[in-house]
């Protein structure tokens, strides 16, 4: 009995070697490159740094309660909370939709798959310079289509109204792809015949769509919540090129702010505040949703 | 009030397969059908028809007296118990009872009693609160069959509800269906690939075969009196023995005569005038052993044994004669695999069969 337990041990601590050997090489570069330049951006966000002089200022929690009462903050902590909000609620939604209409034994829907998925595989910058054209007031596409029913177009760029919806629209645009294509996934993996059941149960269609179609998505609707949610709040290309921010700030989220602060005004002290604030509410976030969402989450 | 069904010149074609073919068939009131075929015979397409999930080609189906071709299948007045049970993960057992009311805008407290009484008939009282997950396969077994009864529906409509299940549990399934259909007195169709619970649960069997209807009959008719060769083998186990030969005058009478075989034919048995290539079948309870020498005796060599405690069954390998001859033998009968024995027919439970078409004559 002594030595079974010994020789079990053996086993356990092979197993474990063999497991820290897989596992390490991983591990390591995620340290180096992940979690060090993370605990170092906390770190940083102490100083006062102008990313050349040799010496940091020590200043404490000072970045903190200076950004935390510049009011100029809080309408930029406004702004992410919109676009984010607006991104996730836009591309879930119409991304829901299409997916239920790409599900049908419709011709064609390859095609338009692809159609769909390709935006999101192309560069933000790029997806950014070709909506600048559509939206231009002048010239653009969006603004024919409008003139055709009589309306004028919005000043999309100078005002700072519609900034914000622009930019929304464009970003939902290039990340529908994504979300359509998660979805139909979850939704072909929903067994036929609950819907069979349900016809027979005298199920309707909008009934089948409310008791067997959304929560057996669930799951699917969890996950994408979660990183639509994180990759809107990390939006940057796309704001770069095509409002930098502006009109007026209008469309300055805190991702913005942070390379604004960092890379062209050099306050590394700042922008690491903002890094490491931003971090803790995508942190506060994903828990929350996973907290709230994961008792109406049926995972079959 | 339990309906009739029934089908009328019914084709379904899948692109180039002909799933059904012209089935015409009548359900009564009441009666426990058994749609019985191998896979792919068009069993359970029928079934889907009858629920309303599968359009028809051509032909009708009437559910008590009235056509309900293209209708949907909550019109149709009808409850399916599936063969994957088809319950919804996401719903407790109540919920999952208590649906197709709901849908059907049951008063609350309605469903509350309905959703009892079905528990309590079908012994669910302590799993009201689980979802199917935490339920055994017999359980989930059990919560399909009480989503059909909880609606109380003319028709039931049963595709393998028990081939999921093991052997022992399905055993006592089975005998639990049939008092249930009794107590409630509901039409039933009831598809099956497995001719025991077709045997044992029908008040009448349909078999099928490549869509075909083969023949509709009671159990124990469809067993003493199969319409054709099909039949003849798919209903009963170990299967009928076949022999192909020819109907010979003999004397007075007609005689069948094969390789090694001859035996003098019962008049009556065969149709004034018929003679040339027929198949004549014997069930293996009407063998018996016999000597060696006995001029009626199929003579043939031991192959196999497999005592079965109330019976054996042996096989014997019989010249002239392809596949093994099985006999259902008394089982303290005495034999050891390669000996040489003689079985006897009992003539008068002869079938005998047409060579080319293969039905009854």
């Amino acid at each position: 009995m002594n030595s079974a337990r010994r020789t079990g041990d053996r086993h356990a601590l092979r197993d474990y070697a063999l497991f820290a050997a897989f596992v390490a090489p991983n591990l390591l570069l995620l340290l180096l490159f992940v979690y060090r330049p993370l605990v170092q951006g906390v770190w940083l966000s102490f100083f006062s740094w102008d990313l050349i002089s040799p010496d940091w200022e020590w200043v404490g929690l000072d970045n903190y309660r200076e950004y935390l009462t510049d009011s100029a903050s809080h309408y930029i902590l406004r702004n992410t909370l919109i676009f984010s909000v607006g991104t996730v609620i836009g591309s879930m939604s119409l991304g829901l939709g299409l997916a239920l209409l790409l599900n049908l034994p419709l011709r064609g829907r390859e095609v338009v798959r692809t159609i769909l998925f390709t935006p999101y595989v192309i560069s933000g910058a790029a997806i950014g310079v070709v909506w600048l054209f559509i939206f231009d007031p002048r010239l653009g596409l969006l603004a024919a289509l409008l003139a055709k029913v009589g309306l004028p177009s919005p000043d999309w760029f100078n005002d700072p109204n519609w900034a914000m919806p622009m930019v929304i629209i464009a970003y939902v645009w290039k990340n529908l792809g994504y979300t359509v294509v998660v979805f139909l996934a979850g939704l072909q993996s929903i067994p036929g015949d609950l819907y069979e059941a349900a016809r027979v149960d005298g199920a309707g269609s909008w009934s089948r769509l409310r008791h067997v179609t959304l929560p057996m998505l669930s799951p699917v609707t969890l996950f994408l919540l979660v990183t639509n949610t994180l990759s809107s709040v990390q939006a940057f290309d796309m704001i770069r090129v095509m409002t930098q921010g502006g009109p007026l700030e209008a469309t300055k989220t805190m991702n913005y702010q942070l390379y604004e602060e960092g890379f062209v005004r050099f306050h590394v002290g700042t922008a690491s505040t903002i890094a490491t604030l931003l971090f803790l509410l995508l942190l506060a976030t994903t828990l929350l949703q996973l907290r709230t969402m994961e008792r109406r989450v049926h995972y079959s | 009030m339990p309906a009739s069904v029934s089908f009328e010149h019914v084709n379904k074609t899948f692109g180039d397969v002909h799933a059904v073919r012209d089935l015409t068939m009548e359900i009564d009131e009441g009666e426990f059908l058994v749609l019985v075929g191998p896979s792919g015979c068009g069993k359970t397409t029928a079934l889907r028809m009858v629920a309303g999930l599968e359009d028809l080609t051509s032909g009708s189906i009437r559910i008590a007296d009235e056509v309900v071709n293209g209708r949907e299948p909550r019109d149709r007045d009808i409850a399916m118990v599936f063969q994957s049970y088809a319950l919804y993960p996401h719903m407790s057992v109540f919920d999952n009872l208590a649906f197709g009311l709901r849908q059907r805008k049951t008063p609350d407290d309605e469903i509350q009693r309905r959703v009892a009484d079905t528990a309590a008939m079908l012994g669910l009282e302590d799993l009201l609160a689980r979802k199917p997950r935490q339920l055994s396969g017999g359980q989930r077994q059990r919560v399909a069959l009480g989503r059909a009864i909880v609606r109380r529906p003319n028709v039931f409509l049963m595709d393998e509800p028990l081939s999921n299940l093991d052997a022992h549990l399905r055993l006592r399934t089975r005998g639990e269906i049939v008092t249930l259909q009794r107590q409630l007195q509901t039409t039933v169709i009831y598809v099956t690939h497995d001719q025991v619970e077709a045997m044992t649960m029908g008040t009448r069997i349909a078999v099928l075969n490549q869509g075909v209807l083969q023949q509709v009959d009671t159990p124990q008719h469809l067993y003493d009196h199969p319409a054709n060769v099909f039949v003849a083998t798919f209903i009963g186990s170990p299967a009928m023995n076949l022999f192909s030969g020819e109907v010979t005058a003999a004397g007075e009478g007609l005689a069948f005569s094969a390789t090694g075989m001859r035996f003098p034919l019962a008049p009556g048995l065969v149709p004034v005038g018929h003679t040339g290539a027929v198949i004549l079948g014997f069930r293996p309870e009407h063998l018996r052993l016999t000597a060696t020498d006995d001029p009626l005796g199929v003579p043939g060599e031991v192959t196999l044994l497999e005592p079965l405690g109330s019976d054996l069954f042996v096989s014997v390998r019989v010249a002239g004669h392809e596949g093994a001859v099985v006999a259902r033998l008394a089982p303290e009968t005495v034999v050891r695999v390669g000996e040489r024995i003689a079985l006897a027919p009992d003539l008068s439970k002869a079938h005998l069969f047409a060579a080319d078409t293969g039905a009854r004559l």
